[in-house]
């Protein structure tokens, strides 16, 4: 039997006014307790105008401290009020879902324990980035990586597609206690990307506007300019493909066997 | 809800504002009942002045996400082992479990 208490986890969208969908924009207000971990302050003044008891997530933060331990602790802030029966809404800017570990956590948690607790998804930063960008992650494919998962872990890079780096401006990092890595980092970074990537390959630095006053960054620069770049927590790197798709023939072949079979029957 | 935020949300909103040449910005702006200092701001589309008029928080962090998990955030299989630190720059209370 479910228990009194709730938790919904919403996303704002990105810009302020912009990106809220009704029915996250619903659960807001009708919730007892909001919880904010969004990205821009204005923003921040914005939900609290919508609920009478907006609890920032900020504080959580600290120089120095692991953001994993800042991240179960806003699974604990949240849950708390749940387990006391209220109905909870967790704001998040974007997506709730996207590159945002608490949100997924604090749910599964809630559940765990009998709770009804859900998601409704949001704008994020990879929406805006398509719109902004003209890029259709269905042209060439597109894949996604948190940055310093990318450096931390053997992946397979396909140069034939778009790869999108998040958190570039903390690429490295390995005790997630810091909230920019340095250029001698960004080297790094560099060197991997130059396995598939000539230096002079140009890749855009992103950023997506909060605010309506203001406009996306989209820097581009040549591969080699990364490491001395101005990165922050909330840049994205985006990089273009720098081959064209291979055909794979074998699989073209087989295809084509099945389809003159399938013909044959009919 | 102050009028600076109540303005940005109608900008963020409404296309037609959001596309609002400089001069029918600049008018958009002083029809809005503002003290100097938030009108000069907002005209100025300076972010950082007005949220500290307003008083927002000072400093924002927006990182939702690790770049490595000792363990997977929600009850996602792991597929394969993660690498092993051969110097270890974690506090222990980073592996704290769920």
């Amino acid at each position: 039997m479910e228990k009194q208490g709730s938790l919904v986890c919403v996303g704002l969208g990105m810009m302020l006014g912009a990106h809220i969908a009704p029915r996250s924009r619903s659960h807001i207000e009708q919730a007892d307790v909001v919880f904010a971990g969004v990205s821009d302050p204005l923003v921040e003044l914005w939900l609290q105008d919508m609920h009478h008891d907006v609890r920032s997530l900020q504080p959580l933060y600290g120089e120095g401290k692991s953001r994993q331990v800042t991240y179960h602790e806003m699974v604990d802030a949240m849950l708390e009020p749940v387990r006391a029966g209220n109905r909870v809404c967790g704001v998040f800017y974007g997506h709730p879902g996207v590159f945002a570990q608490a949100p997924h956590a604090s749910i599964a948690q809630a559940r765990s324990e009998g709770f009804q607790a859900h998601m409704e998804p949001g704008i994020s930063a990879e929406d805006c980035l398509y719109a902004d960008l003209g890029i259709d992650p269905g042209t060439f494919g597109c894949q996604h990586y948190e940055a310093s998962q990318f450096m931390f872990y053997e992946r397979r890079n396909n140069p034939s597609a778009y790869l999108v780096l998040w958190q570039v401006g903390i690429a490295g990092d390995r005790s997630l206690a810091r909230f920019s890595t340095g250029p001698a980092y960004r080297q790094l970074l560099v060197d991997l990307l130059a396995e598939d990537y000539p230096l002079d390959h140009e890749v855009i630095a992103y950023e997506a506007a909060t605010l309506p006053i203001a406009t996306p960054r989209i820097g581009r620069m040549p591969l080699s300019d990364l490491v001395t770049a101005e990165l922050h927590l909330h840049t994205t790197l985006v990089i273009p493909p720098a081959r064209p798709m291979q055909r794979d023939q074998v699989m073209l072949d087989r295809i084509r066997a099945l389809d003159m079979a399938f013909a044959a029957s009919t | 809800m102050s009028n600076v935020i109540r303005f940005l949300e109608s900008m963020g909103s409404d296309p037609s504002l959001a596309r609002l040449s400089p001069a029918g910005y600049a008018t958009a702006v002083a029809a809005l009942e503002l003290d100097d200092a938030q009108r000069q701001a907002l005209q100025d589309r300076d972010a950082v002045t007005l949220n500290a008029l307003l008083g927002g928080q000072p400093k924002m962090y927006c990182a939702q996400f690790p770049g490595r998990e000792d363990q997977p955030a929600k009850r996602e299989e792991q597929p394969e082992e993660e690498p092993q630190d051969d110097e270890e720059s974690e506090t222990p209370s980073s592996k704290k479990k769920h």
